[in-house]
Formats: C-alpha cells, sequence, structure tokens
C-alpha cells in the first residue's frame, strides 16, 4: 500500500508541477524558450524529476528505485541492444532521482551484476571504467565498485 | 541470483516451444549472443561506447558494422544454403532491417542463441522470429578451426 501511495505520488506530482510552471508568465517554459522545442520537455523533466527526488527520501526512494529496478531488468532481460537497454524508461527515471540513487545503485550493483555504468556514468560524472575494461562488464563492475568504496558509497 | 523465468522467457518469443527448447545455462549478464556466436562467455558486444566492439569498426547499430566485426575474427557473407557440416555458421537477427540477435549453428543442426542478459538456449532457427528480435537475415560462415 505504500508503495503504491508513492507510485502514484511520483506519477502525478511531475504534472501538478509542470501546470503551475505554464501559469506563470514569468516562467522560463513560457517565456525564454519557445514551447515547440523539444529541449524544453527534456530541461523540464530533469528539473522535475530532480525534484521528485528531493520529495522521495529514505524508504520511499528505496522502494521507488526497487519497482523501476524489477520493471527495467523485466523489460530488457532479453535484449542485446544496450541502447534500447539504457533508454528504457525506468531506467531514465532512476538516472532523473539523481544522486540520492547512487547508494542503491551501487548496492543493486554489489548485490548483482546489471548494466547500471552509464546511469553511473551520468549521475555521478566520473568514470572509472578503463578502455580495455569495456565490453567486460564483470571488469567495470569491479572497478564501480571500488569508486564507491573510495568514494564513501560503500564500506570499505 | 537467478533471475530466470520461464514463463516470461517464452511470452516474449512466441514461437519458441518450451517441449522443443533446451535451456543451457542459467542467466549471465557478462556475454550477450554476439559474443556468444563466436564463442565469447566474457565479454558484450555491442556497438555501443559501454561494450566490446572490434577496433577499427563503425560503432553503428547496421547490418554493414555487423558484417564488418563478424569479418574481423574472418566470417563471411553467405546465403542461407551455403554452409556445409565442416563450417561454423552464424545467423544475424534483424528487425526493420536493424540488428538485433545473433545465432550459432550447432554441430547437430540446433542453433544455439544467449538471448540478452537472460539464459542461453538451443533451438532451430525460426524459433526466436517474432516482435523482438525480428527474422534472422543474414548469415556468416567460416571454416571451423
Amino acid at each position: 500500500m505504500e508503495i503504491e501511495h508513492v507510485c502514484s505520488l511520483y506519477a502525478r506530482k511531475p504534472q501538478r508541477a509542470w501546470r503551475s510552471r505554464r501559469t506563470q508568465p514569468d516562467d522560463w517554459t513560457s517565456k525564454k524558450v519557445p514551447p515547440s522545442n523539444p529541449r524544453v520537455w527534456v530541461r523540464g523533466r530533469a528539473s522535475l524529476a530532480s525534484s521528485e527526488a528531493s520529495v522521495l527520501r529514505g524508504r520511499d526512494l528505496a522502494a521507488e528505485f526497487e519497482r523501476l529496478r524489477v520493471e527495467w531488468e523485466k523489460d530488457t532481460i532479453n535484449l542485446s541492444d544496450v541502447g534500447q537497454i539504457i533508454l528504457h524508461d525506468a531506467y531514465q527515471r532512476i538516472i532523473g532521482m539523481g544522486p540520492a540513487a547512487l547508494p542503491l545503485i551501487f548496492a543493486a550493483l554489489d548485490a548483482e551484476l546489471a548494466f547500471w555504468f552509464p546511469a553511473l556514468r551520468a549521475i555521478s560524472g566520473s568514470d572509472p571504467v578503463q578502455p580495455e575494461e569495456l565490453g567486460d562488464p564483470e571488469a567495470m563492475r569491479s572497478a564501480w565498485l571500488s569508486w564507491a568504496r573510495r568514494n564513501g558509497y560503500l564500506p570499505t | 541470483m537467478d533471475i530466470y523465468r520461464p514463463d516470461e522467457f517464452f511470452k516474449a518469443f512466441p514461437n519458441l516451444d518450451p517441449r522443443r527448447t533446451n535451456v543451457t545455462s542459467p542467466v549471465d549478464r557478462r556475454y550477450n549472443c554476439i559474443a556468444w556466436a563466436v564463442g565469447e562467455n566474457k565479454r558484450w558486444w555491442w556497438p555501443s561506447p559501454y561494450s566490446y566492439w572490434p577496433t577499427g569498426v563503425a560503432r553503428l547499430v547496421t547490418v554493414d558494422a555487423f558484417v564488418a566485426a563478424y569479418a574481423t575474427i574472418g566470417f563471411r557473407p553467405v546465403a542461407k544454403s551455403d554452409w556445409g557440416d565442416s563450417d561454423d555458421c552464424l545467423a544475424l537477427y534483424t528487425l526493420n532491417s536493424v540488428p538485433t540477435h545473433a545465432a550459432r549453428r550447432l554441430p547437430n543442426g540446433k542453433w544455439t542463441s544467449k538471448c540478452g542478459q537472460n539464459v542461453d538456449i538451443e533451438h532451430d532457427l525460426a524459433d526466436l522470429d517474432g516482435p523482438l528480435y525480428g527474422t534472422a537475415t543474414h548469415f556468416f560462415l567460416r571454416a571451423r578451426r
């Protein structure tokens, strides 16, 4: 029940925020950028996702992360196309959680190998994977888990 | 943790009959179909910045790029009827002309596939036809080493 409530909140909140933005005449989305520009949607969505992460804290954020992780895994488990895997909506929403998602992603990666590397790079702005390790998921996982320990996201 | 779910797996491939399909490995996210087709089980082959892709080959999800990638290890494109029992043979599946999957022919005439991050299976060529992978449209041959 608690998870359902969080999910419904997650789904509705951006729409409310979007409406309120559109009614404010001085807002950048309505004045500074033409509405036909697709970047309006992208920038607006990113900022809303980030504000959403600030609303979802602790257990709520963890529950939402787990729901999205399971959805992503279920929908992409049979795919080889990395582009399709990381453009999945649930994966993008996890990236949209921002730095708050890092401890959750590292815990998931520590428990099980999965293709979290683009999300980690996008959120953290770092990339500890060496060029010769690209394409070797176990080596990439090891590089990221070492990085997580050095930066306090996982116990050393 | 094995996340293989038979009911969901076979639902994803409507032409795959559980009674005629052998699941030959657990879930393993270290390698994918493109790698498994050439016998690799430690790397993820894909023309993305996060994957292995042969040096010098365009990182594009196109048939031409896959032809060039397999050529780096000796596979040449052939017609479907051109293979013999003593050859290594690969099939590339495409959906709307975009590569999605690869399979390798086994000596017994069946095919082996790694289904994305999921399990390896032994199957018939047309079993994976469908909305996820499309169909096998391109074939490659290499004299067995």
